[in-house]
C-alpha cells in the first residue's frame, strides 16, 4: 500500500504542479492599454473628440424628420401612404395624423430617437465636465471654452426635453453606475425650477466675455457651427420667452399636475415678471449679437442683374439659405450635410424637359399657410380693405403686371397681390421660382412637369416650400448638386421677433413696433403703424396690447414660417388647440384643367386634444422602472 | 444486434488481448499443439468479429477476424475454450478433440459489461451513478447527411427540433433537458468529439458509421468535471478505433429522393387582384385601385400571359423533388503493434430550386460535404500506447445569391420570396423572341415611378447568379497513454493534445438582370412589345462580390492520472485527476477585445468507491477558470456527489433474478457552471468597452462642415463582480431490467440556475447610459423527467426490438430582473412562468364595425377600424398598451419530446419504424410576412389561400375570421404579438421507416463479398398535427425552406 501511495501521490503532485504553474498567467489575456473610458481624457486630442461627441448628441434640426417641429404640425402635409424610398422616419407624420401614443411614442427623444437620447447627451456633458482637468496638455483658455460649451449643451439638452415634455428631472451631476435602486429614481422638477436651472447654466456658459464662450468664431474653416456667447444668450431669451408664455405662465389646466410625492409641477399663477426677464434676456442677446457683427441679412446680387422684387425675395430666402449669412446666430452643421435631405424633400421638378427623381418635392405647405401671409399691403388677408377676400378661391388670369406670377396664366385670387414673403416662401401652379440659373415656371397640374405623375414624389397640396431651397441648387438630368446650408437654430430675425413680443407684454409697444418693423422692412413691407392705418379694417388694432399681440404673433408665424418654429409657438401661446384642430386643405392636384385643379380639397381632419397634445407622452416603460415619474396629462 | 452498442469498450478489451497474445505466443511456441478453428456467429447468423477466444487456464488467446473466424493453438485436445465478447454471454466449450468448433453467442441482455463514454474516460454501465444517456450509434442512422436531425425522440433528455430543411442550414436545434437559462449567452450543450470541443455543425457532419460511442451527460455528477463549461449538458462522441486483423472494408452507398413535406398554398391570381382592390377600398373608399377590371378579366381569360401575367411563384421557383447521394467507406485493420481506422465520406445534398437553362451555371443549392478520418493506435512499448487521430471535414456549397438584407442562406430566401413577390404585375421572363439581337434572358418587371424596375422578380433574383461557400475543419489529435502497472497496478496516465483549424469563405457572382416591361400594341391586349427598364444598371456579365472570411483556431492540452484498484474483491476504488488548458483565437474578431484569446484552464477529478457492486459512491469536481472575468472571479469550484444502490445485486433479490434482472437506484447532487454568458461581443465584463473613434458620434464644423473628428461611444460599463452562471442539479434515477429483455431508465431532476447575467431593470433612461448595466442576478429553475425503455427478444429466427423515449423538461423564472410591478400589474412579471413563454395581448375577436372601435378602449398601435383585432384591456385603464400583455400559450420550445419505434427481423429480413413527437409548445405565425399586398422595397406580398378564403370583409363580417380586415399596408394594430397568431406546435410524425435484406455470407462469397445489406428507408413520411399551413416542426419559420421528406435506397457491403 505504502509504495503505491507514494507513486500515486507523486503523479498527482506532478499534475497539480502542471496546473498551478500556468494558473497565474494563463488567463491574463488582456494586455495593458486596452481602451477604456479613462483614455478619453488622456490628452487634448482625445478630449476634443469627447467634446465633438456632445455636439453629435444634438438632434439634427435641419432634417424634417428629426426636427420635432416641422412635419408634426400643420405647416406641411405629405402624400399618404408614403413609400419607403421617400422618408427616413414616419414618426413626425404619424404625430400630425394623430397617432402619437404612450406605448412607443413617436420622436421619442426621451428614450431614443434617431439613436439619440437627450439624457445620454446630458450624461456625456457631465462626463466631460467631471474629467476636463485630466488632459495635461489642455490650455486653460481652451478648457474654459470647452467647459462653457459643455454647459451650454447640457442646458440645451434640458431645454429640448423641457419644450417637449414640460417639467423634467434635472440631471446636474451624473449618478454613478453603482447608484442604488432608490437613488436612480429621479423626480420631475417644477417648471420654474427647470427654467431657472437652464438659464443659470446658460449664463455660466455665456460667461463675462473674457471666460466662457467666445463672442464670435474666428477660425472659420474649423469652428463655424460651434456655439458662441450670443448663441447662448439668444437661446436663453427663447427659454425665458417660452417660460413667460401662457403654456407655462399661469396655465390652470395643469394646476393639479403633481409628482406622486405631491410636488406641484406647474405654477398656475400668472407672473408678469417672467416677461420682464424674457425682455431683458432678448435685449442682452441682441446687443451681444450685434456687437459680434450680426445684422439682418440683405441680399448682395454681385454681378447678377436682378430686379428689386427678386432682391426682396432673396433677402427673405437667403436669410435662411445662404451659408453663414450675416443674420445667423447659431447654425447646426450636423452630419456634415445639415440641410441636404431637407432641400431634396422641398424642391419640385424645375425642368420641363426631364425628371430627376432625386428632387422629391414632397414637403408640401398646407393651404392654411398660404392664407397666413399678408397681402401686399402688409396686413392679414382677412383685414385688407383692398383685397377681395370673399372671392379668393375664384380663378383669375394673370398679366405681366403680376410679377410673381407667370403671365397669361390662371390661378386663384388667393395667389394675387400678396406680400413678398408669400412668394419667397412658397411656390404653386403659376408661380415662378428664381434660382441661380434663372427663373423657373412652376406648372404643377396633372401631367405637367412639376405635378403628380406617379404614386410618389409630388406635392399633395399643390404648394412647394421655396424658402428652404438654396438658390445654388443645380439640377441636371442625372445629378443634383445641393449646397447644404447650416440649419438656422437661431437667427437675428427670430430674436428681434422674440424681443418685440416680450416688449409688448411688458408694456413697451414702441420697442415692440420698432423691432417688428425692422423685420417688415427687410421683407419689403411698410411699418405696422402705416400698414394698419392705411389698409386694415381694424386700423387701430396695434394700439392695444392685445391687438398688437395678435399682430406680432402673426408677424412671427410669417417670418419664421417653415423653420420649425410655428409648432412650438402655437403650443406656448396655447393656441394650438384652435389652430391644430382645423382641417388640412390642398388643391385638387390630380386634375389637368385650371378649373378642376383650383378646387379646394379636404386632405385630412387634424385633431389636437387639449391639454394632452401640448406635451409629448413619456413611454410607459419609464414608469415601471421609476414610479416617482408622473405621466403628462391625458396620456 | 446489441453488439454494436459497445464499440467503445473494444479498444480497451483488445489492448488486453493483444497483451495476452504477444506474451502467450512466446511461452507456448515450443509446445506441440493442435489447432482449433471455427466461426463465431450471433443469433441472427451474422459473423462476430473481435470475439476473444481464450484457452482456459492459460494466457493463450486470440480474437476472431472480420468473418468471425478464429484459429487457436491448444496444447492438447482436452482444453476448454472461453468465448467472450462484450454484450454477449460468455461461453465455455470443451475442445473434446474437435478441430472445428463453430459457436453461436447469445446476446447478454443484462448489459452488465456495457461501457459508456463519460467525462474524460469511460465507465461500466453497472457502476454508473450519474445520469447519462448512451445510444447505439446505429440508432442514429437514417436517410440524411445531418446527424442532428436524428436526435429528437431517440435520446431521452434531449429536446430537439428542426426548423429548416435547407442543405447546409438544416441542423436541428437541440438542448439537453431543455433550456434552463435566459441569459443572452450559450444555452446549448458542450459538444466534445474525441475530447475536442466542436460545433453543432461538426456534429451534424459526423457519420454514424464512424461513431463508437455517443453519450449525453445530463446531471451535475456527469458534467461537473467540465466545471464552468458544462451547465447546459455535454454531448460526448468517440469515433471508432482500428481493429487488428486483415483489412476489413465497409462500404455504404445511398441514393435518395427528397421533397418538401409541405408547401404553403397561395390563392389563385384572379382572387389576388380582386382582394388587392378590396384591400384598398375597404380602408379608403376613394383609394386608387391597383388592378383594373380589364386587367382582371383579361388575366382570367388568359389573353396574353406576358401582358397579363399570372405567376405561381411556387411552381416557378421550386422543383417537386431532388436526388441526393451519400457514400461512406471505412477500413480497419492492423497488426499487434498498430491498428488503424480510416474512413471517408462524400455526401451530396441538392436543393429543390429550379435553374434557368440559359445560364451555364447552376443556381440550385448543392452542398457537397467530405469527411476524412484516420485513427491510428500504436503500441509504443508494452505499456505505452500512442494514438493519432486526424480528421477533416469540408463543405462545398453552391446556391443562389442571397438577397441583400436577408439573413440565413439564400435557399430560404427563395422560399420567402415566393410569398413576398407580386404575381400579376410582370411575367418571370419573356420569351427570347420578344426582343431581337439580345443574348441575355428577358426578365419581366414593371415600373412604379416611370423609371427603373419597381418590383423584385424572385425568378430573376434566383437565377441571376450563384453563391459559394467553402468550409474546412481540420483536427489533429495526439494521445499518449502510459500504464504504470510496473509502478503500482491500476495506475495509468494519459496526455492528450489537439489543434483544430477552421476556415470559411464565401463569395458570389451574379449579373444584374435585364428587366423589361410589356406594353400592349393592340387594343385587345393580344400583342405587345417590351421595353428595357434598367439600361444603365443591367449587365450581361457576372459581377463579383467578396464575402466573409472566417478563421479560428483552437489548441488544447489535457493531462490525466487514473487509478483503479479492487481491494479484497469487495472494495473497488477508482480515481481520476485531469488538468486542461484551452486556447481559442478568432481571426476576424472585429475589435481589439474580441481579438484577444479565449482561454480556459481547469483541474478536475473523479473518485468512486463501490462496495461489493452494491453500494456505489462517486465524487467529482471541476476547478476551472476562464479569461473573461476579473482576476478574483476567474476560478470556480464545481463539486458533485452521487450515490447508487444496486438492489439487484443484493442477496434478497436472488430469487427474483429471473424477473428483475436489474434494479438500481441513483441519486446525485452537484454544481456546474456556464462561463459563456452575455453577448458575443461582451468579452471582459470587468473592463469598460469604449470606441474612441466612433464615426457615428463625430461632429462636423467649419465653413464647409469639413473639419471633423470622431466621437466616443461606450458600449459596456465595467463590472468587476460579473462571473459565471451556476447550475445546481439534483437527479434521482432508477434503472430497471425485467425478464432480461426489457430495460427501463427513469430520471427525475430539478435544476436551479443562478447568477444569470441580466441587464438591470431599475436603471431609468434618465440615467443617460448608453449601454445596459449587467449583473448576475437572474435565477431560474428547470425540472423534468427522462424515460427510456427498450425491449429485446429473440424467438428462434425471429427477433423483436422496441424502443421508446420520453423527455419532459419545463422551466420557470425564479428571479427576473424586472420592475416592482404595482399590485394591479403583477401579471406582467415573468416570475413563475416558463423561460420561453411569450407575452402578448389577448385578442378577443375582430371589431364588428367602426362604431364598436369608438366605444372600446383606445388601442395604442396605429389605425383601427371594424374588422381589426380587438384586444382586451387587462389592466382596465381604458387603453390597450404594452401593459396589457399577459403570458400566452405554452413555451416556444417544446416541453415534451418523445419517440417510439419497433424493429423486427426474421431470418435475413428486417423492418423497423420510428415515430417521433413533440408536445406542449406554441408558435406564432408572423403576420407581417404574410400580410397580403404589403409593399416593401419592391417586395409585395402574395396572398395565402387561407387568407383569401377566410378574412373579415364588409360583406362577411366574421369576427372570428383567420385574417382581419384587409389592408394594403402592414397594420401595426393587427400585427402585435397576440394569441390571434398563436398556434399549437404539437405534432407526431413517422420519422423513419426501414426495410432491409441481408445476403448471407455463403451466398456472397462467390462474389468476393463478406456480406451485403440492401435496404430502403424513408424519413418524415407523415405528420399529424392540428396546424395545416406548413410543416408544424418549422414553427414560426414556415415560410422558409421546408423540412424534407426523403425516400432512400441503400446498400452496405462488407468485405
Amino acid at each position: 500500500m505504502k509504495t503505491f501511495n507514494k507513486y500515486l501521490i507523486l503523479s498527482v503532485a506532478a499534475l497539480m504542479v502542471l496546473f498551478s504553474a500556468c494558473k497565474k498567467s494563463f488567463l491574463d489575456v488582456v494586455p495593458d492599454n486596452v481602451a477604456t473610458i479613462d483614455n478619453a481624457f488622456s490628452n487634448r486630442n482625445e478630449a476634443e473628440k469627447f467634446l465633438f461627441t456632445l455636439y453629435a448628441n444634438l438632434p439634427q434640426e435641419g432634417h424634417p424628420e428629426t426636427n420635432p417641429a416641422m412635419n408634426t404640425g400643420d405647416e406641411f402635409w405629405i402624400y399618404w401612404p408614403i413609400s419607403g424610398e421617400d422618408f427616413w422616419s414616419l414618426d413626425p407624420y404619424n404625430i400630425a395624423r394623430g397617432l402619437q401614443n404612450k406605448v412607443s411614442p413617436k420622436m421619442n427623444y426621451w428614450d431614443s430617437f434617431d439613436g439619440k437620447s437627450m439624457w445620454q447627451g446630458i450624461r456625456n456633458c457631465n462626463i466631460l465636465l467631471e474629467n476636463i482637468d485630466k488632459p495635461a496638455d489642455l490650455e486653460p483658455y481652451v478648457k474654459s471654452r470647452w467647459v462653457a460649451e459643455a454647459k451650454f449643451l447640457k442646458a440645451y439638452f434640458h431645454w429640448y426635453l423641457f419644450r417637449m415634455y414640460g417639467p423634467i428631472p434635472i440631471i446636474d451631476k451624473n449618478l454613478p453606475i453603482t447608484a442604488n435602486i432608490e437613488e436612480v429614481k429621479v423626480s420631475r422638477q417644477p417648471v420654474d425650477s427647470v427654467v431657472n436651472y437652464i438659464t443659470r447654466l446658460l449664463d455660466e456658459a455665456a460667461g463675462d466675455g473674457n471666460t466662457g464662450l467666445p463672442d464670435k468664431i474666428t477660425s472659420l474653416a474649423t469652428e463655424l457651427g460651434r456655439v458662441t456667447r450670443p448663441a447662448a444668450l439668444a437661446i436663453k431669451a427663447r427659454v425665458l420667452a417660452t417660460a413667460a408664455s401662457p403654456l407655462f405662465n399661469g396655465n390652470t389646466d395643469y394646476a393639479n399636475f403633481k409628482n406622486p410625492d405631491g410636488t406641484l409641477l406647474f405654477n398656475s399663477t400668472f407672473d408678469q415678471n417672467k416677461w420682464v426677464k424674457a425682455t431683458a434676456a432678448a435685449k442682452a442677446a441682441i446687443e451681444a449679437a450685434e456687437a459680434a457683427g450680426t445684422t439682418l441679412y440683405h441680399f448682395v446680387p454681385g454681378a447678377l442683374a436682378v430686379s428689386d422684387d427678386i432682391k426682396t425675395e432673396m433677402n427673405i430666402r437667403n436669410a435662411v439659405c445662404e451659408k453663414w449669412n450675416s443674420e445667423l446666430i447659431w447654425g447646426s452643421t450636423s452630419y456634415g450635410n445639415p440641410t441636404g435631405p431637407l432641400q431634396l424633400y422641398a424642391c419640385p421638378q424645375l425642368q420641363p424637359s426631364y425628371i430627376n427623381l432625386s428632387l422629391k418635392g414632397q414637403l408640401a405647405p398646407t393651404m392654411k399657410m398660404a392664407e397666413l401671409f399678408y397681402t401686399k399691403n402688409g396686413v392679414p388677408i382677412t383685414e385688407d380693405k383692398t383685397w377681395d377676400y370673399a372671392n379668393r378661391f375664384n380663378l383669375r388670369s394673370t398679366t405681366a403686371a403680376d410679377k410673381a406670377l407667370q403671365a397669361n396664366y390662371q390661378t386663384v385670387g388667393l395667389h394675387f397681390d400678396r406680400e413678398p414673403r408669400f412668394y419667397a416662401d412658397m411656390a404653386f401652379d403659376g408661380s415662378k421660382w428664381f434660382m441661380q440659373d434663372g427663373n423657373h415656371d412652376i406648372q404643377a397640374k396633372s401631367e405637367q412637369y412639376a405635378g403628380k405623375k406617379q404614386s410618389r414624389l409630388y406635392s399633395v397640396t399643390g404648394y412647394y416650400t421655396k424658402k428652404l431651397v438654396n438658390w445654388n441648387l443645380v439640377e441636371t438630368q442625372t445629378s443634383i448638386n445641393v449646397e447644404s446650408y447650416p440649419w438656422p437654430v437661431m437667427r437675428l430675425g427670430d430674436l428681434y421677433m422674440l424681443y418685440a413680443e416680450a416688449s409688448n407684454e411688458t408694456g413697451d409697444p414702441a420697442t415692440a413696433l420698432s423691432y417688428a418693423n425692422k423685420i417688415r422692412e427687410r421683407a419689403g413691407l411698410k411699418s405696422i403703424e402705416s400698414s394698419w392705418t392705411s389698409f386694415s379694417t381694424d386700423p387701430g388694432k396695434y394700439t392695444t396690447k392685445a391687438g398688437l399681440r395678435e399682430i406680432l404673433h402673426q408677424e412671427r408665424l410669417i417670418e419664421m414660417a417653415f423653420e420649425g418654429s410655428r409648432f412650438w409657438d402655437l403650443k406656448r401661446w396655447k393656441t394650438a388647440a384652435q389652430t391644430l384642430n382645423q382641417p388640412i386643405y390642398g388643391w385638387d392636384i390630380i386634375r389637368p384643367s385650371y378649373a378642376d385643379y383650383n378646387r379646394k380639397v379636404l386632405l385630412f381632419t387634424q385633431s389636437f386634444v387639449s391639454p394632452r397634445d401640448y406635451f409629448w407622452p413619456i413611454s410607459e416603460n419609464n414608469f415601471l422602472a421609476n414610479p416617482k415619474l408622473v405621466q403628462n396629462l391625458g396620456w | 444486434m446489441m453488439y454494436r452498442k459497445i464499440f467503445t469498450y473494444l479498444r480497451v478489451k483488445y489492448l488486453l488481448c493483444f497483451l495476452l497474445l504477444t506474451t502467450g505466443h512466446l511461452v507456448l511456441a515450443q509446445v506441440p499443439a493442435t489447432i482449433v478453428s471455427g466461426r463465431v456467429n450471433d443469433q441472427a447468423g451474422l459473423p462476430l468479429p473481435g470475439v476473444s477466444v481464450l484457452l482456459k487456464g492459460s494466457s493463450n488467446g486470440i480474437l476472431t477476424n472480420n468473418e468471425g473466424v478464429y484459429s487457436i493453438k491448444a496444447a492438447d485436445a482436452k482444453g476448454i475454450l472461453v468465448f467472450s465478447f462484450v454484450g454477449f454471454k460468455k461461453q465455455e466449450v470443451a475442445i473434446d478433440g474437435r478441430k472445428t468448433i463453430d459457436i453461436t453467442l447469445a446476446e447478454d441482455k443484462s448489459d452488465l459489461n456495457e461501457v459508456v463514454v463519460v467525462a474524460y474516460g469511460q465507465q461500466k454501465k453497472e457502476s454508473m451513478v450519474s445520469s447519462i444517456t448512451a445510444i447505439n450509434p446505429k440508432e442514429l442512422k437514417g436517410p440524411t447527411s445531418n446527424l442532428t436531425t436524428m436526435l429528437a425522440g431517440r435520446l431521452s433528455g434531449v429536446v430537439a427540433y428542426q426548423r429548416s430543411g435547407e442543405p447546409g442550414a438544416d441542423n436541428a436545434q437541440f438542448f439537453i433537458r431543455g433550456i434552463t437559462t435566459f441569459g443572452s449567452g450559450k444555452v446549448d450543450p458542450l459538444i466534445l468529439i474525441d475530447g475536442m470541443e466542436s460545433t453543432s455543425n461538426a456534429l451534424a457532419r459526423l457519420q454514424p458509421d464512424d461513431i463508437a460511442g455517443f453519450s449525453i451527460l445530463k446531471d451535475a455528477a456527469a458534467s461537473s468535471l467540465y466545471g464552468a463549461r458544462g451547465a447546459n449538458g455535454v454531448v460526448l462522441v468517440t469515433t471508432k478505433s482500428g481493429i487488428s486483423g486483415k483489412t476489413k472494408f465497409n462500404v455504404r452507398f445511398e441514393n435518395s429522393v427528397s421533397s418538401n413535406t409541405q408547401n404553403f398554398q397561395l390563392a389563385d391570381n384572379i382572387t389576388y387582384m380582386n382582394l388587392a382592390n378590396e384591400a384598398v377600398l375597404t380602408r379608403n373608399p376613394l383609394g386608387v385601385l391597383p388592378y383594373s377590371q380589364t386587367k382582371i378579366d383579361r388575366t382570367a381569360a388568359g389573353v396574353n400571359p406576358y401582358l397579363y401575367p399570372s405567376n405561381n411563384w411556387i411552381d416557378m421557383l421550386i422543383k417537386d423533388y431532388t436526388m441526393n447521394q451519400r457514400f461512406n467507406m471505412n477500413m480497419t485493420g492492423g497488426g499487434a503493434v498498430a491498428q488503424y481506422y480510416i474512413a471517408g465520406t462524400y455526401n451530396q445534398d441538392n436543393g429543390v430550386l429550379k435553374s434557368e437553362k440559359r445560364n451555364n451555371f447552376d443556381n440550385n443549392v448543392k452542398l457537397k460535404s467530405y469527411e476524412v478520418r484516420s485513427n491510428v493506435n500504436v503500441k509504443l512499448t508494452p505499456t505505452t500506447e500512442g494514438i493519432v487521430r486526424t480528421s477533416g471535414s469540408f463543405d462545398d456549397y453552391n446556391g443562389p445569391v442571397s438577397r441583400v438584407g436577408t439573413s440565413g442562406l439564400a435557399g430560404s430566401s427563395v422560399f420567402a420570396s415566393a410569398i413576398s413577390s407580386n404575381p400579376v404585375s410582370f411575367p418571370a421572363i419573356f420569351p427570347a423572341s420578344a426582343a431581337d439581337k439580345v443574348a441575355h434572358p428577358l426578365f419581366g418587371n414593371a415600373s412604379l415611378t416611370g423609371q427603373g424596375p419597381g418590383y423584385s422578380n424572385p425568378y430573376a433574383q434566383m437565377v441571376s447568379g450563384f453563391q459559394q461557400y467553402n468550409t474546412s475543419t481540420l483536427n489533429v489529435q495526439l494521445e499518449l497513454k502510459q500504464d504504470f502497472k510496473f509502478v503500482t497496478p491500476g495506475l495509468s496516465a494519459r496526455l492528450m493534445a489537439y489543434t483544430q483549424r477552421y476556415s470559411y469563405f464565401d463569395l458570389s457572382r451574379a449579373y444584374n438582370p435585364f428587366y423589361y416591361s410589356a406594353s400592349p400594341t393592340s387594343a385587345d391586349g393580344k400583342s405587345y412589345n417590351i421595353s428595357l427598364l434598367n439600361e444603365a444598371t443591367a449587365t450581361e456579365y457576372l459581377n463579383y462580390r467578396e464575402g466573409n472570411k472566417l478563421q479560428n483556431t483552437t489548441t488544447y492540452m489535457e493531462a490525466a492520472v487514473n487509478y483503479s484498484k479492487t481491494i479484497k474483491e469487495k472494495h473497488a476504488i477508482t480515481g481520476l485527476l485531469v488538468t486542461i488548458l484551452r486556447n481559442y483565437l478568432n481571426a476576424n474578431a472585429g475589435d481589439l477585445q474580441s481579438s484577444l484569446p479565449f482561454r480556459n484552464q481547469g483541474l478536475s477529478g473523479r473518485f468512486t468507491y463501490a462496495y461489493d457492486n452494491r453500494y456505489i459512491l462517486e465524487a467529482n469536481f471541476g476547478y476551472n477558470g476562464s479569461e473573461r472575468f476579473a482576476a478574483n472571479h476567474r476560478y470556480g469550484f464545481f463539486p458533485s456527489l452521487g450515490v447508487a444502490w444496486n438492489v439487484a445485486n443484493e442477496k434478497f433479490m436472488e430469487p427474483l433474478k429471473s424477473v428483475v434482472s436489474k434494479l438500481k437506484f441513483r441519486a446525485t447532487y452537484g454544481l456546474v457552471g456556464n462561463d459563456q454568458i452575455g453577448a458575443s461581443g461582451d468579452r471582459f465584463f470587468y473592463l469598460s468597452n469604449v470606441n474612441l473613434n466612433d464615426v457615428n458620434l463625430g461632429s462636423h464644423f467649419g465653413t464647409n462642415y469639413s473639419y471633423t473628428k470622431n466621437g466616443v461611444s461606450i458600449s459596456r460599463y465595467s463590472n468587476e463582480n460579473i462571473t459565471w452562471e451556476k447550475a445546481q442539479t439534483t437527479n434521482i434515477g432508477m434503472d430497471l431490467g425485467l425478464f432480461s429483455s426489457m430495460n427501463i431508465v427513469v430520471d427525475v431532476y430539478r435544476q436551479h440556475r443562478s447568477n444569470i447575467l441580466m441587464n438591470r431593470a431599475y436603471i431609468p433612461n434618465t440615467m443617460g447610459l448608453s449601454a445596459g448595466i449587467q449583473a448576475n442576478v437572474g435565477e431560474a429553475e428547470g425540472q423534468g423527467v427522462d424515460v427510456s425503455m427498450d425491449y429485446n427478444k429473440s424467438f428462434g429466427k425471429m427477433w423483436l426490438q422496441g424502443r421508446g423515449t420520453f423527455t419532459y423538461a419545463t422551466s420557470k423564472f425564479l428571479v427576473n430582473e424586472e420592475p416592482n410591478y404595482a399590485s394591479n400589474l403583477t401579471y406582467l412579471s415573468r416570475v413563475g412562468n416558463p423561460l420561453q413563454q411569450v407575452y402578448g395581448l389577448i385578442a378577443e375577436r375582430l371589431f364588428v364595425d367602426d362604431e364598436e372601435v369608438k366605444n372600446s378602449p383606445y388601442q395604442n398601435f396605429g389605425e383601427v377600424k371594424g374588422g381589426d383585432i380587438k384586444y382586451r384591456d387587462v389592466n382596465g385603464d381604458g387603453q390597450i398598451t404594452s401593459l396589457d400583455v399577459v403570458p400566452l400559450g405554452l413555451p416556444t420550445t417544446p416541453e415534451i419530446v418523445y419517440g417510439f419505434g419497433l424493429s423486427a427481423g426474421y431470418g435475413s429480413f428486417d423492418v423497423s419504424g420510428f415515430f417521433q413527437g413533440s408536445a406542449r409548445s406554441s408558435f406564432w405565425i408572423d403576420p407581417v410576412k404574410i400580410t397580403p399586398f404589403a409593399f416593401n422595397g419592391g417586395q409585395q406580398n402574395g396572398l395565402l389561400e387561407v387568407i383569401a378564403n377566410d378574412h373579415w370583409s364588409e360583406d362577411n363580417r366574421n369576427v372570428k375570421a383567420f385574417w382581419p380586415r384587409l389592408d394594403q399596408n402592414v397594420s401595426s394594430n393587427n400585427t402585435q404579438t397576440s394569441n390571434w397568431w398563436m398556434r399549437n406546435g404539437s405534432f407526431l410524425r413517422l420519422k423513419t421507416v426501414e426495410i432491409g435484406y441481408n445476403f448471407r455470407e455463403k451466398t456472397m462469397k462467390r462474389f468476393g463479398i463478406g456480406s451485403l445489406r440492401l435496404y430502403a428507408n424513408g424519413s418524415n413520411l407523415f405528420v399529424k398535427s392540428s396546424f395545416k399551413l406548413w410543416d408544424p416542426e418549422q414553427g414560426s419559420n414556415g415560410l422558409g425552406y421546408p423540412v424534407q421528406k426523403v425516400f432512400n435506397f441503400g446498400l452496405n457491403v462488407q468485405f
